[in-house]
């Protein structure tokens, strides 16, 4: 049996470059725009978006990463549904995709590399999302990711910074992935693991699906940056998001694993990153440090306004996203951007 | 009152927690000093420590970051660094399976020769890594095992290149160590006190 996180250079933890390093970066390169582009980078938005016609916008996505479950099939699961996520949580409907796959050879033989290509087939199924090519390199450590392709009305785009003020906030799965990707690699807590393998193999499809019928005033998916960060994106500079810890769903000894020290090390760059944050003094550090774990093919973070929120819930519950929760609410811009309590 | 070790120095989360916890289920009245070489794993075995009730003390110097957790009740006493058993961040990055260039049947002798010394040696490297042809020393039926395995006892850390092991076909019968990959030895050997052999 292939044992797939062995090869992941980050020794299981996620290994998504830190915003801070890359920010350098991309504040000393220009990239090419054009006016059908109706949302790239600069906004710090989840996938681009390019203008068609008044009716019809592609919306273009991608999203690799190294193995974070030992499983390829499962690798392949996951990678897939957390490819497809950003067109979900832009509002749009993905149509076609392309695999991006760098792999060593042994493991190719040794059939890793179509297990992980059918574990994400089984989800572009699902999905409804076609393949229409892909590219492969070999290399050391394994990498497999999408791009993906969907379409979106270009009136009807779920921005990420631009939630109303008292509008209430909805995340539609529990958090705390990588830290039970840190506990996987231990083999410690085969509950919270269970029920965070099964949650990354989600597709936020049926989620995005039931918030079509509601009014989305901005919607992001949860990854990498965790709850905190992506919830600053979504607090841009006009407004504060207070988030009732409480109220977080959060999986199965997800507190307990945190704790004892299982937090991957890009919680703390999350945490250093994302910096503002007011926490109420009854929080202590394991969950702060919960509410900075990076996600993979985490939930939809959504704001709407207050008095739908309970619908929302309702209709996501009973759809199959039963974690589904408000778990905090848009403020006038005070302070601080975020507000834990 | 015996202190015991864990030099997880060179490997990466969870690792330095999970081996922390090893030992103290296995014994949880003993003073244990966990090394660390990286801040992520110091705060994550001082939580553990935390988590544990057990009074955690954190000093520093240029070899590591020493975490000793001492039984509440217990009165801490004063951490001692700077004295590690090993060679304190020395490095032996091993390229094939034999020692030196010339006759390599003279080689594979003094390789062994090399691994009873090193068993024996008052200071060992706190890491070894084998890549290309040395992976055929950290297999079942090699010769060296039973040395390598001394120096394992003795908390040196084996990790053997997984793409060497498949190249070789090999990865089934490893026999002592762990896996690993070049990102990480990269990451190990660079800035190190590195010796290559």
């Amino acid at each position: 049996m292939v044992e797939l996180t062995k090869y992941a250079g980050k020794g299981g933890c996620a290994c998504k470059m830190g915003a801070h390093i890359l920010a350098n970066v991309l504040q000393s390169v220009t990239f090419p725009t054009n006016a059908n582009v109706l949302a790239d980078m600069s906004g710090a938005d989840d996938a681009g978006i390019y203008k068609i016609s008044d009716d019809i916008a592609l919306v273009q996505t991608l999203d690799f990463f190294t193995p974070i479950v030992d499983d390829p099939f499962q690798f392949g699961v996951i990678a897939a549904t957390n490819s497809l996520s950003d067109v979900y949580a832009m509002g749009g409907t993905p149509m076609t995709a392309m695999n991006i796959v760098a792999f060593p050879v042994p493991l190719v033989e040794a059939g890793a590399l179509t297990a992980v290509l059918q574990g994400a087939t089984s989800v572009l199924e699902k999905a409804g999302v076609a393949v229409v090519g892909g590219h492969t390199i070999e290399n050391e450590v394994p990498l497999f990711g999408l791009s993906v392709t969907g379409h979106v009305h270009p009136n009807k785009v779920w921005r990420n910074n631009t939630p109303h003020i008292g509008d209430a906030l909805v995340l539609t799965k529990p958090i705390g992935t990588g830290i039970m990707s840190t506990a996987l690699k231990g083999k410690l807590f085969p509950m919270g693991t269970a029920e965070a393998s099964e949650s990354m193999a989600t597709l936020n499809k049926v989620a995005s699906e039931v918030a079509h019928n509601f009014t989305i005033h901005s919607c992001t998916d949860v990854t990498g940056f965790s709850l905190l960060g992506h919830g600053k994106e979504m607090a841009g500079d006009n407004v504060t998001l207070r988030f009732r810890f409480q109220d977080i769903p959060v999986f199965s000894d997800v507190y307990e694993a945190a704790r004892m020290g299982l937090v991957p090390a890009a919680t703390y760059g999350n945490r250093k990153a994302i910096g503002d944050v007011y926490f109420h003094e009854s929080m202590d550090e394991t969950q702060q440090d919960i509410c900075y774990d990076p996600q993979t093919s985490g939930g939809l973070l959504l704001a709407v306004p207050a008095d739908e929120a309970k619908a929302l819930v309702d209709a996501l519950h009973r759809a199959g996203a039963v974690h589904s929760a408000v778990v905090g609410s848009v403020e006038v811009r005070g302070d601080y951007p975020l507000v834990v309590e | 009152m015996e202190t015991k070790t864990v030099d997880v120095r060179g490997v990466l989360c969870p690792i330095p927690v999970i081996e922390t916890k090893k030992v103290v289920d296995s014994d949880p009245q003993a003073v244990v000093t966990t090394i660390v070489d990286n801040e992520v794993s110091r705060d994550n075995v001082r939580k553990f420590g935390e988590s544990r009730g057990y009074v955690v003390q954190i000093e520093a110097n240029g070899q590591g970051h020493y975490i000793t957790l001492t039984p509440s009740g217990v009165t801490p006493v004063a951490v001692t660094v700077g004295i590690p058993t090993t060679l304190g961040g020395r490095v032996l990055l091993i390229t094939k399976d034999y020692l030196g260039e010339g006759s390599e049947e003279l080689g594979r002798n003094l390789m062994k020769t090399f691994w009873m010394c090193l068993t024996e040696a008052d200071a060992v490297p706190d890491t070894i890594y084998f890549i290309n042809s040395a992976v055929k020393m950290v297999v079942n039926d090699s010769v060296h095992l039973d040395n390598l395995k001394k120096l394992v006892d003795r908390g040196v850390t084996l990790a053997a290149c997984g793409i060497c092991l498949d190249y070789y076909q090999l990865k089934e019968q490893l026999g002592v160590g762990s896996v690993t990959n070049m990102y990480a030895i990269t990451d190990a050997i660079v800035g190190k006190d590195l010796v290559k052999l």
